[in-house]
């Protein structure tokens, strides 16, 4: 069949053949829809906007009902980014065939690219009435929120798009029809929305709430959620305490945990006498409490093999808190320096532990950075060998420790309040062990990074303070480090952008192009 | 520390750092917001204490269930370097097969490189195995030649007799898929 010819010639690209093709087909029967619509498509294809609109025109005047020319004209609309025509097309068809339940969906779909929510609510409404599945009736719903989402008007949200929403919900709630998951997550974003909360935790905790299974810990979350807004601190502290007994590592409960043991603190709680403590069970409601139930925490991870980081820096979190109310001393929960160095000695060979411990080195004063720093080198096993005159580190685990003091040093600022023949010696070391590190990645793949690639970093950074403080030639020597490093390590997006920023800052275009391809 | 919550459309503008050592060429925009629109209890992200987006995992069901291939399949798994060697792969990897027994899935499946040594082992010691290879799935952009895929499955508590994991015997190319 000749259509489909036409079809097969679009789908390869061959645009030139289709409209050929078409030419063929049209000789013979003059008034085949779909063959002028294909040959429109093979026409914009080609850059012939224009002639492509005003055959398509031609066909859509003639309000077509086939699916063929229907499903053709929306791809060719598509393609001219005119979702506007596709809804008029669609209008056109439903009403000569009412009844349809396709043309409505794509009706539907139709106002949904073009964002016309008004429209999309009444189209979900008129398939329900031709097929009534919760899908439609909840397309519609769905659509009063987005109307309510995208209202100028706050009012009009609240007191109009979304109460009828809800009820829309209530009345298929009370009818027993609810089906899906997601008619559920509707519901809850309805009540949200409206500030209902103890509604939508009620709906969370009950019988439809057994709906939310496809998320993990969804009903937690909402609930959590909810909690936060209505203030239920007992909640929040309890269901924070639960999570984290079933995952030590997760820093949002923590925080959760933390800020509602305080407010109850604040509040002067007291668990009800004979009572449940909470809907969500036991409450923590000081800081005892709350000290014994990270050393716990902190307790369990060490007896695994690989500990988890959680406990170790909520520990510190939970200083911070204490500092910041002006009680630190009293719980004797130790110096943050001494359990930095600590939490150094266990995941200083981790990549993460300079960000880890960034976080926190707002609690060390300044006056013991240094002192800090020595300490940490202290434990790094680094050996002094003929050849070099710098202590090296013997493996991977070591370099990454090293690495990690090194950042922390310039985060604390030590290399800051160098002269600046001290920092050019800094800058030295920097290279020798950079250099030295390759030799651990000497097996590394092109799209991997080099073990020591943060210290010619580091080093390009120094150079780079120097020459923002005058230092004419350190530019020069930040690019010779950069290219280095690069060849050694040609996935480093690192170093392609400063070297983009610099080519660019010294007006050497030609040399951004050649960087840039790989996407860094 | 990680914070395991789900992906966001945001999540979208601060994910740059987990990417950056993604070989050539990268997913584009819609086709996450595909993802996050089709299957969102898939697509877990994990933050840091200081805020950065540590890793992804990105992820689908999808099979006849009367044909007992109803499984979960792993789309994308990225950590960033900086947060390498905390377990957290494997972490994201738990999840998602939690989440595909709770469908019922009957295995989790995913594609990898041949090359890719460290990715192949670090999938056989989550209890993956190579089902079959695909031939020329993925194919090089810059005139290098196309490469093979291994299919690597892990059966799931619903195949009680472990079938969907017993390795074809020979090669398939990429039509021959589902």
């Amino acid at each position: 069949y000749a259509v489909r010819g036409q079809i097969y010639y679009l789908d390869n690209g061959n645009n030139k053949m289709a409209i050929q093709q078409a030419d063929k087909l049209l000789k013979k029967h003059k008034d085949l829809h779909c063959a002028k619509v294909l040959k429109a498509i093979g026409l914009q294809r080609t850059g012939k906007q224009d002639e492509a609109y005003a055959l398509a025109q031609e066909v859509a005047a003639l309000e077509p009902t086939d699916d063929n020319s229907l499903q053709a004209l929306t791809i060719l609309y598509r393609e001219m980014h005119r979702p506007e025509l596709v809804t008029k097309l669609y209008e056109a068809a439903v009403k000569k065939v009412p009844n349809s339940e396709e043309y409505h969906s794509h009706l539907f779909m139709a106002y949904a690219r073009v964002g016309e929510y008004k429209k999309m609510q009444q189209a979900g409404m008129a398939l329900y009435k031709i097929v009534p599945k919760n899908p439609y009736y909840f397309w519609s719903v769905m659509s009063l929120i987005m109307q309510s989402i995208s209202a100028q008007d706050e009012n009009l949200s609240k007191t109009m798009f979304l109460p009828l929403a809800e009820r829309m919900v209530e009345k298929m709630v009370k009818e027993d029809k609810i089906e899906a998951e997601a008619e559920v997550e509707l519901y809850y974003m309805i009540l949200e929305r409206l500030e209902k909360y103890k509604e939508a935790l009620d709906v969370v905790r009950g019988k439809l709430g057994e709906k939310l299974t496809s998320e993990l810990q969804s009903r937690e979350n909402k609930c959590m959620a909810m909690y936060k807004k209505l203030c239920r601190w007992p909640e929040c502290n309890a269901l924070s305490r639960r999570l984290l007994l079933k995952n030590s590592d997760d820093w949002q409960f923590y925080i959760t945990y933390f800020d509602s043991v305080f407010q109850l603190i604040d509040e002067s709680w007291t668990p009800p006498p004979e009572e449940e403590h909470s809907l969500e069970g036991e409450v923590h409601y000081s800081i005892e409490q709350a000290v014994k139930f990270i050393e716990e925490r902190i307790t369990e991870e060490s007896k695994s093999s690989r500990p988890l980081r959680g406990p170790y820096l909520a520990k510190l979190e939970l200083i911070r808190r204490l500092r910041y109310r002006g009680c630190n001393d009293e719980y004797k929960l130790g110096d943050p320096e001494e359990l930095m160095f600590q939490y150094f000695k266990k995941f200083g060979d981790k990549p993460c532990c300079f960000t880890d411990l960034k976080v926190f080195v707002d609690l060390l004063p300044s006056s013991q950075y240094t002192k800090f720093i020595s300490q940490l080198l202290e434990v790094i096993p680094l050996s002094a060998t003929a050849e070099s005159e710098i202590a090296l580190p013997a493996d991977i685990k070591a370099l990454q420790q090293h690495l990690c003091v090194v950042q922390l040093s310039r985060l604390l600022g030590i290399y800051h309040a160098m002269d600046k023949k001290q920092k050019l010696t800094v800058v030295r070391e920097l290279m020798l062990r950079y250099r030295h590190g390759l030799e651990f990645g000497k097996s590394c793949l092109k799209t991997e990074l080099q073990f020591s690639d943060y210290y010619c970093l580091l080093a390009v950074h120094l150079l780079l303070d120097l020459w923002l403080e005058g230092e004419e030639t350190a530019v020069w020597q930040c690019l010779t480090l950069l290219e280095e490093g690069l060849s050694h390590s040609p996935s480093n997006a690192q170093f392609k952008l400063l070297l983009i920023r610099i080519y660019c800052r010294l007006a050497l275009m030609r040399n951004t192009y050649s960087t840039t391809p790989s996407g860094g | 520390m990680t914070t395991l919550r789900a992906f966001t459309c945001d999540d979208l503008f601060r994910f740059n750092n987990i990417l950056v050592l993604n070989p050539w060429p990268q997913y584009g925009i819609p086709f996450y917001l595909q993802y996050l629109a089709h299957w969102p209890e898939y697509f877990i992200v994990a933050e840091a204490p200081g805020g950065e987006l540590m890793g992804y995992i990105m992820g689908k069901a999808e099979g006849s269930v009367a044909r007992e291939e109803w499984h979960g399949h792993v789309t994308a798994l990225s950590v960033a370097p900086e947060f390498r060697r905390l377990g957290l792969a494997a972490k994201l990897m738990e999840l998602l097969e939690e989440i595909s027994e709770k469908k019922g899935g009957f295995f989790v499946d995913l594609f990898v490189r041949v090359s890719n040594q460290v990715a192949v082992n670090m999938y056989k010691q989550l209890g993956y195995s190579v089902y079959r290879t695909v031939l020329e799935y993925y194919s090089a952009s810059n005139g290098e030649p196309d490469e093979d895929a291994y299919d690597m499955r892990k059966a799931l508590s619903r195949d009680t007799e472990k079938k969907s994991i017993i390795p074809l015997p020979h090669p398939v190319r990429p039509e021959d898929i589902e």
